[in-house]
């Protein structure tokens, strides 16, 4: 058989077409979809797209600080004369790339462990790994965030590290589930018989049958780590002002609520607003795969 | 009126809303029962049988609608019926026997609860006549310990008990019609004989109307008087058993018996080209004629006319057409 | 209809209960000991990180301006002097005799600040529980018996809404609208100006306003509890409404509904017996996880209504890196919430009875 035989049959079990008939039936799906890939639009031509760019680093106009909203200033200002409209699209900028990079150090590492823990699961491997996941599991994430965020000093960067550290079991975990229950079927000791080896069963056999789950969970979770972040940096263990994070801007403009309210109002709205858009994706997702 | 005549089903149209479209399942479907007669329904799956069983009981999904037809019951019509004589009618005349007894009992309730809650609520008698005449069902359906099998939870069960079980609620009370949906289809082949056995010998000693929809052609032939055969919701073929296995006149009943592997013979049939039609684009007129090898041009257009080809024998196929 | 239904089916399960109870133990036993370990695992994690992060904890209790002797002297009483293990290992005895160490912020013992403040939160998260719960049934039932109709479909797009927004965006909005706008409730704190809190006896105000029959007060407490109670119970309400929703869909279509439908029961009753309660079973086990969490969402609704409670001491010891404070926090939530996964999973092996039992 040819490569491009090979690979057009492979493009065929993706079944797209059909995924993405299933998808579409539902409308609030398709909203979904548009307000994720506006948050992704507007995080990535943030400096294009928002009208004061430079309002979003050090930047004091104290002549037109707390201005309501206006022409000029869609969102108004805040404390400092900051334009709270562009503060806020480098807001996505900033949350879209803390989801990115935790789920991106997460979901490999989380998924390989989990296949290896399902897999062997009734070996000493696969209960360490059950066990250690579990440690993460036993406080709610916030809590763990909140408590590894302190002890490190506040920065950005230290929040993502915190977050993607107890963010992996979860994964591991759903792995661990759809593997313990997918390795018993036929085709798995189909595979097995015909000499594959154990790498190939778990990453080319079990692996694939799990990528509905996996792929309908990271993108509810680019939501949840969102919130979560935004809920270090409302604390203020997040991000470090100047920089334009949603949550710290709810925080900053929480002490000036109800007067100004348009401060922290649209920065939380805008939070709301991306964990919405991803939910709705997520399981229009879900229903994609299982139609 | 024929006062013979326990259920008469005529020109049935159902069909099920879902979000692609509307399904039109049945197309003109006609039964006739009379008492203590034996029919049999047989046909692939998704041919529609199960949705005309449900239909006579009217617990189609919430999506289903009949179109049209009625469904006489000793000359009333269930779809026009009220309420409380819907209700008078499931729990004192017609029951069911379901395809799949695992799914078809509670798994949260225990065996007794489930019976004692339908006799109470068809007899109102107290707990413990209910009690005894539940016990009393299921020893008719040859359940060995009655009284465990009361006190337990569905799971706890082998499946042919479980069926069992059913087929005992399906007798408690004085019924006029039992309707089988396929209840040997789902089990073990060792159990499946046993089943049978017994549900054809209590159909037997009671006397009562019987509706056996099954795939199992052989297990119909041997056990019921007049058999319907049922293709892509319309019926093609019926009349009396021996007289439309013997002789089977539609090409779609040919096809079928032959699939029925033999001890004699050499060859094992090619099987029926095609496949059940899409119920939401169906084909026009005859619904097999995509598949049928003698289809002419009027087959295309309209549905063909019922004949009686030999006494009790009828036909729905345009070869056998008067001119 | 409804609480006539419950009624009979509490007592009827309360008879059973008697005679499941031993099974129940032995349950809860091993449940018990696989958490140990894992809650122990969880002290080692935190024990290690507070210690081996932080720049220096001593020096950040003193203060910058403290003596070399006094940053000392904290260094010693810290135990920070000595290896780690060793660390650990006090500790550990230290908790065994109900002592968490000594807390730079509060400036006493954790134990006390923990046996103050935990009564308030529970309080609290008890209340949100009973909205969460009342309110997850109420739009989740609707939602089921008009399934596909217009009810469902708003009470689809209010569930939406709810999980997206932010628990603490929920604080904030209704401090706005119901404290400061419309001045229905109060903003903040748990008692009015003036309010003199009641003698303590097990710490948790409601009950202890009960007992010295402070009615007022009692009173003054609950309306300071409705708005964070509320703000914090909406993510999970809306959760579980879609789960109950869920389950109620998918029963509706299985055949043991068609089969006492098709045995003349009528409409009423299979709902409420036949559809309600086989829904109720898959989505116990998501509420019971959803309250647990409560706790951590508390956190952020504690501090901005300024609730005295565990979670808004919580924050501000991390806040002040006030490590024995931050390591108990932690431990505290773990040990909480591996209590209420147990009871979850109790519950739920009591209502479905497949569970722990061996076929015929």
């Amino acid at each position: 058989m040819s490569r491009a035989t090979i690979l057009s049959e492979w493009w065929k079990t993706l079944e797209i077409k059909k995924k993405w008939y299933n998808f579409r039936r539902s409308p609030l799906s398709l909203i979904g979809l548009i307000i994720s890939l506006s948050t992704v639009i507007l995080a990535i031509f943030a400096p294009w797209i928002a009208p004061y760019p430079e309002h979003a680093g050090f930047y004091t106009d104290f002549e037109h600080a707390n201005l309501p909203p206006s022409w000029q200033h869609l969102f108004g200002t805040d404390e400092f004369g900051r334009d709270v409209l562009s503060r806020t699209i480098f807001g996505f900028r900033y949350s879209l790339m803390m989801a990115a990079v935790v789920l991106t150090l997460v979901v490999p590492a989380g998924v390989i462990l989990g296949l290896i823990a399902g897999y062997y699961r009734e070996r000493w491997i696969g209960k360490l790994i059950m066990r250690i996941s579990d440690i993460f599991i036993a406080v709610p994430p916030l809590v763990l965030a909140l408590s590894v965020c302190s002890l490190l000093t506040p920065s950005a960067f230290n929040a993502m590290m915190a977050v993607s550290l107890m963010w992996w079991p979860w994964y591991t975990r759903l792995l661990y589930n759809i593997t313990s229950s997918i390795k018993e079927e036929y085709f798995v000791y189909a595979a097995k018989v015909t000499g594959a080896s154990s790498a190939h069963i778990m990453f080319k056999e079990i692996f694939p049958n799990a990528m509905g789950a996996v792929l309908t969970k990271i993108t509810l979770d680019v939501g949840w780590v969102i919130l979560l972040g935004a809920s270090l940096s409302f604390v203020g263990l997040g991000a470090q002002p100047p920089t334009p994070d949603l949550g710290t801007m709810v925080s900053d403009g929480a002490k000036f609520l109800p007067d100004y309210w348009w401060i922290s109002m649209f920065p939380a709205l805008a939070i709301s607003y991306i964990i919405l858009g991803f939910n709705l994706l997520g399981d229009g997702i879900k229903d994609a795969f299982e139609g | 009126m024929n006062k013979d005549i326990l259920l008469e089903v005529k020109n049935l149209h159902v069909g099920y809303k879902t979000h692609m479209g509307i399904s039109q399942v049945l197309q003109g479907v006609h039964l006739t029962v009379r008492k203590g007669e034996r029919i049999g329904v047989i046909g692939e799956s998704g041919s529609g049988k199960t949705t005309t069983m449900k239909s006579i009981l009217k617990i189609l999904p919430s999506n289903g609608m009949i179109k049209e037809g009625e469904i006489l019951y000793q000359g009333r019509n269930i779809l026009e019926m009220k309420q409380e004589e819907l209700l008078e009618l499931r729990r004192k005349k017609i029951s069911m026997i379901f395809q799949d007894p695992t799914s078809a009992l509670n798994p949260l309730f225990k065996v007794g609860q489930l019976m004692l809650d339908i006799i109470k609520y068809s007899y109102n008698l107290e707990e413990t006549e209910a009690k005894e005449m539940a016990l009393k069902a299921l020893r008719d359906a040859a359940l060995p310990d009655p009284e465990r099998v009361f006190d337990s939870y569905p799971f706890q069960l082998s499946g042919g008990m479980r069926q069992r079980v059913c087929i005992a609620l399906a007798l408690i009370g004085d019924r006029e019609l039992i309707i089988a949906d396929e209840p040997t289809t789902n089990l073990d082949v060792t159990i499946k004989a046993q089943v049978l056995n017994l549900l054809t010998k209590l159909v037997r000693e009671r006397n009562v109307g019987w509706i056996f929809v099954s795939q199992a052609l052989g297990a119909v032939r041997e056990n019921v008087d007049r058999v319907y055969v049922m293709y892509a919701g319309n019926i093609i073929e019926w009349g009396q058993t021996e007289k439309v296995f013997s002789n089977p006149l539609h090409p779609y009943t040919q096809k079928l018996l032959e699939c029925v592997p033999k001890l004699t013979g050499t060859e094992f049939s090619k099987g029926i080209r095609g496949r059940v039609p899409n119920y939401f684009n169906p084909p026009s007129g005859c619904r097999f004629h995509p598949r049928c090898d003698f289809v002419m041009d009027e087959c295309k257009k309209t549905f063909p006319e019922p004949v009686e080809v030999e006494t009790g024998h009828f036909v729905a196929c345009n070869l056998y057409r008067r001119r | 209809m409804f609480k006539y239904i419950l009624v009979i089916d509490i007592k009827s399960k309360i008879v059973r209960c008697v005679f499941k109870m031993r099974a129940i133990w032995k349950y809860v036993g091993k449940r018990v000991l696989y958490v140990i370990p894992t809650l122990i695992g969880l002290s080692i994690l935190i024990f290690i990180l507070s210690r081996v992060l932080p720049g220096d904890p001593a020096l950040m209790a003193a203060g910058p301006n403290a003596p070399k002797w006094v940053v000392e002297q904290i260094r010693h009483q810290l135990r920070l002097d000595k290896p780690l293990w060793q660390q650990y290992y006090y500790w550990l005895v230290d908790l065994f005799h109900g002592d968490l160490g000594y807390s730079i912020y509060t400036k006493r013992s954790v134990t006390v600040d923990v046996v103050e403040y935990l009564p308030a939160s529970l309080q609290l998260i008890f209340l949100a529980a009973l909205f969460e719960i009342g309110g997850a049934l109420a739009l989740g039932i609707i939602s089921g018996r008009y399934a596909y109709k217009l009810p469902d479909n708003m009470v689809r797009v209010l569930a939406y809404i709810g999980i997206s927004v932010p628990s603490f965006v929920w604080g904030l909005l209704f401090q706005l609208i119901f404290a400061a706008i419309i001045p229905l409730f109060p903003s903040h704190g748990m008692y009015s100006y003036g309010t003199i809190p009641p003698p303590r006896v097990t710490g948790f105000s409601l009950i202890d306003s009960l007992i010295a029959g402070q009615f007022d007060t009692f009173v003054d407490i609950l309306w300071h509890m409705v708005l964070p109670a509320f703000a914090l119970s909406l993510g999970a309400m809306a959760q579980d409404a879609r789960i109950i929703r869920a389950g109620m869909v998918d029963t509706m279509q299985k055949d043991h509904v068609s089969l006492v439908r098709a045995y003349g029961i009528p409409e009423r009753t299979i709902f409420s017996k036949y559809i309600l309660k086989p829904s109720l079973v898959p989505a116990v086990t998501v509420m019971g996880m959803d309250i647990a969490s409560l706790l951590g969402n508390a956190f952020m609704v504690e501090m901005i209504f300024q609730w005295p409670g565990f979670s808004r001491y919580g924050i501000n010891v991390m806040l002040n890196k006030d490590i024995n404070g931050i390591v108990a926090v932690v431990l505290v939530v773990g040990i909480i919430f591996a209590i209420a996964n147990i009871i979850v999973d109790v519950v739920v092996a009591y209502l479905d009875p497949r569970i722990g039992r061996r076929s015929a």
